[in-house]
């Protein structure tokens, strides 16, 4: 049975960095937490991890909000190929120091109010982010994708607030001894700014005027990156009476987020930064638009299952096909053996003793087609009427059988000679088997002798030859 | 990372590689034991048939056989050739029978023997036919028969074929 690797979490912040477990129930345990600097430099030894940190799969890596950058850029492409290569053109010219910028970017292509398209970039903008990076990738624990805070609220936000993707939202997230503003435009994080709460000894409303103080700046410079106001204001705060002290003091509204804490989220024990510590495990393993990954492993886990795919499928087929050659192996000694036995049995190859036997027949054959001598003879004098004697016969067989022939007809005129004639030439036609009128009178050559018989009489003296068959 | 992702598609490439070679030997194996059937179905088959056929095939060695005249030599074969014809022209009542060898032929396979005899037409034809049945080896190449009616007499003059083996071949003569 195939185990699937436990999921881990690690929460980079200025000083620490923690590695967190996440449990199937969606219980984060806290594995260790680590000065950040000794980890990076190395002074804090591989060791120092807990095994099951180093044996798990290193799901996300949550870093402070200005690690990354962004930009928006009016594009009118919508070609993959050419929206990377502006982005990574725009990197290069615009971070030099920072040589992999190329490979750390995540964009998404938005439209403004204007329906123009805007091309969103995020990119890991500090250089600890990249030795933080190959820290962990020394570890063998790459992070398969990076992520911020704000990055992280952008999701959340996205989901609780309607039309968040075209309306320019602001939100306070009001801690203990924090307060993070967090700015969107077109749906994408814009900026955000951290406000350490000072200690007022109960006078709240200190508080609230610095907050005051602060989002308007927000509000100015947000105004001044986007040339648009902020529509909505949100707020999550420990106490709902915050709500109504801000809304008063910005003379505009803001909206109370529902509660978020359906599920456990990070332990105190963690010491993660302040801003992370209301995520649960769905917040931080949520699938979205929200983080980028090294490109080389983003290509490497895109093409990973077609890769164990044809590497399941190929060793699939050659142990099939290393089965099949076997089987045939054994099939063809089969075969062989079998040969062996049955040519043995036979006293010569049989194929010689069957040509053998054709050529005998052949042979036989022959002799057979040749024309007897003494057939021939006997069809001749069948074939003879009456008043017809021979003088002589003549066969030659050497080449094609040829028969001659010279005999006396007997005839008292011509008229008989001609019958006479006629029924010896019909009947050799027919003994011999030849062609309809193969041999016609006109094949004959006819004397009339007067010398012998008795002076009135003649005597037709013919000649003539045919082939036989 | 690239590295990890080329050894991995090195390794893609190396199986089906191999697969595609096993493809390749096993179509050849298929092709090879194919053949082989068919070989053995044959041989099968060219077995069953000679066993099946033995009286056939051994009276066609024999009616082959008689075709040649198995001698020592081509003189003692002449000599009992040349027995045997004039002890069938006596059988006959032909007359003046003379047998001659061409001896300027080359052949040592086959050689010409003329016959010149007289004696009746049927009795001719008689001795013919006798010739033909009972020495299949010699094979009538020219024949003539002239018939003198005056005298009521026939003449044969006819050269054969003499097709024999040597057993052991030696210089004909």
């Amino acid at each position: 049975m195939i185990r699937r690797q436990p999921s881990l979490i690690t929460i980079a912040s200025e000083e620490t960095i923690s590695f967190l477990m996440v449990s199937t129930d969606g219980r984060f345990q806290t594995l260790a937490n680590l000065p950040l600097e000794g980890f990076i430099d190395g002074s804090v030894k591989a060791a120092d991890l807990p095994k099951s940190a180093l044996q798990s799969v290193n799901r996300l890596l949550v870093v402070p909000d200005y690690w990354m950058g962004s930009r928006f850029d009016e594009f009118q492409a919508r070609k993959t190929s050419v929206i990377t290569a502006f982005i990574e053109r725009k990197l290069k010219l615009e971070q030099p120091t920072l040589t992999q910028a190329g490979d750390f970017y995540h964009y998404a292509v938005v439209q403004d109010q204007d329906h123009r398209q805007q091309l969103y970039t995020f990119y890991l903008q500090e250089e600890i982010a990249y030795r933080l990076y190959r820290r962990l990738e020394t570890l063998g624990i790459s992070p398969l994708r990076m992520t911020t805070p704000a990055q992280v609220w952008q999701a959340k936000l996205g989901e609780m607030v309607e039309d968040f993707s075209h309306k320019g939202i602001g939100f306070i997230h009001l801690g203990e001894t924090d307060c993070f503003l967090y700015f969107f435009f077109m749906g994408q994080f814009l900026f955000s700014r951290n406000i350490q709460i000072p200690d007022t000894e109960g006078d709240a409303s200190q508080i609230y005027n610095l907050l005051n103080y602060e989002i308007n700046q927000s509000f100015y410079l947000y105004s001044q990156k986007t040339k648009s106001a902020v529509d909505s204001l949100f707020m999550l705060a420990p106490d709902a009476s915050a709500v109504d002290q801000l809304t008063e003091l910005l003379g505009r509204e803001v909206q109370e987020l529902p509660s978020l804490q359906t599920a456990p989220g990070i332990p105190d024990e963690a010491m993660a930064c302040p801003s992370c510590r209301v995520f649960t495990a769905p917040d931080l393993t949520r699938n979205g638009e929200h983080y980028l990954s090294y490109r080389p492993l983003k290509n490497e886990l895109a093409w990973r299952p077609v890769q164990w795919a044809g590497i399941a499928v190929g060793l699939f087929l050659a142990v099939l096909l290393t089965v099949e050659s076997g089987a045939l192996y054994l099939w063809s000694g089969s075969v062989d053996r079998q040969m062996i036995e049955l040519t043995s049995i036979a006293s010569e190859p049989p194929e010689m003793a069957l040509q053998d036997i054709s050529q005998a027949l052949d042979e036989i054959t022959r002799e057979l087609e040749r024309p007897s001598g003494s057939g021939t003879l006997m069809r001749t004098l069948l074939a003879m009427p009456d008043g017809v004697s021979v003088r002589k016969i003549s066969l030659d067989v050497s080449g094609t059988p040829v028969l001659n022939m010279e005999a006396v007809v007997d005839a008292d005129n011509p008229d008989a000679f001609k019958a006479m004639l006629a029924v010896f030439l019909n009947q050799l036609n027919q003994r011999f088997n030849l062609k309809p009128n193969a041999l016609q009178e006109k094949d004959v050559s006819i004397q009339l002798d007067r010398s012998e018989g008795d002076g009135r009489k003649p005597v037709y003296q013919i000649n003539f030859g045919f082939e036989i068959s | 990372m690239k590295t990890r992702l080329g050894k991995k598609w090195l390794t893609i490439g190396v199986i089906w590689g191999v697969v595609l070679a096993m493809t390749g030997w096993n179509f050849l194996l298929v092709n090879q034991v194919q053949s082989r059937r068919l070989e053995l179905g044959t041989l099968q088959r060219d077995l069953h048939y000679l066993q099946s056929r033995q009286t056939g095939i051994q009276e066609v060695h024999r009616q082959r056989s008689r075709l040649t005249h198995a001698v020592k030599s081509f003189g003692l074969g002449f000599l009992v050739v040349e027995n045997d014809l004039k002890r069938l022209s006596w059988d006959f009542g032909l007359q003046q029978m003379q047998v001659e060898a061409d001896d300027n032929a080359q052949d040592t396979r086959s050689a010409s023997i003329s016959i010149f005899a007289a004696g009746p037409v049927p009795a001719i034809v008689g001795w013919i036919a006798a010739v033909e049945d009972a020495y299949p080896y010699l094979v009538i190449e020219h024949m003539d028969i002239s018939y003198d009616k005056r005298k009521r007499a026939g003449q044969l003059q006819v050269v054969f074929n003499y097709r024999y083996i040597l057993a052991n071949p030696e210089r004909r003569g």
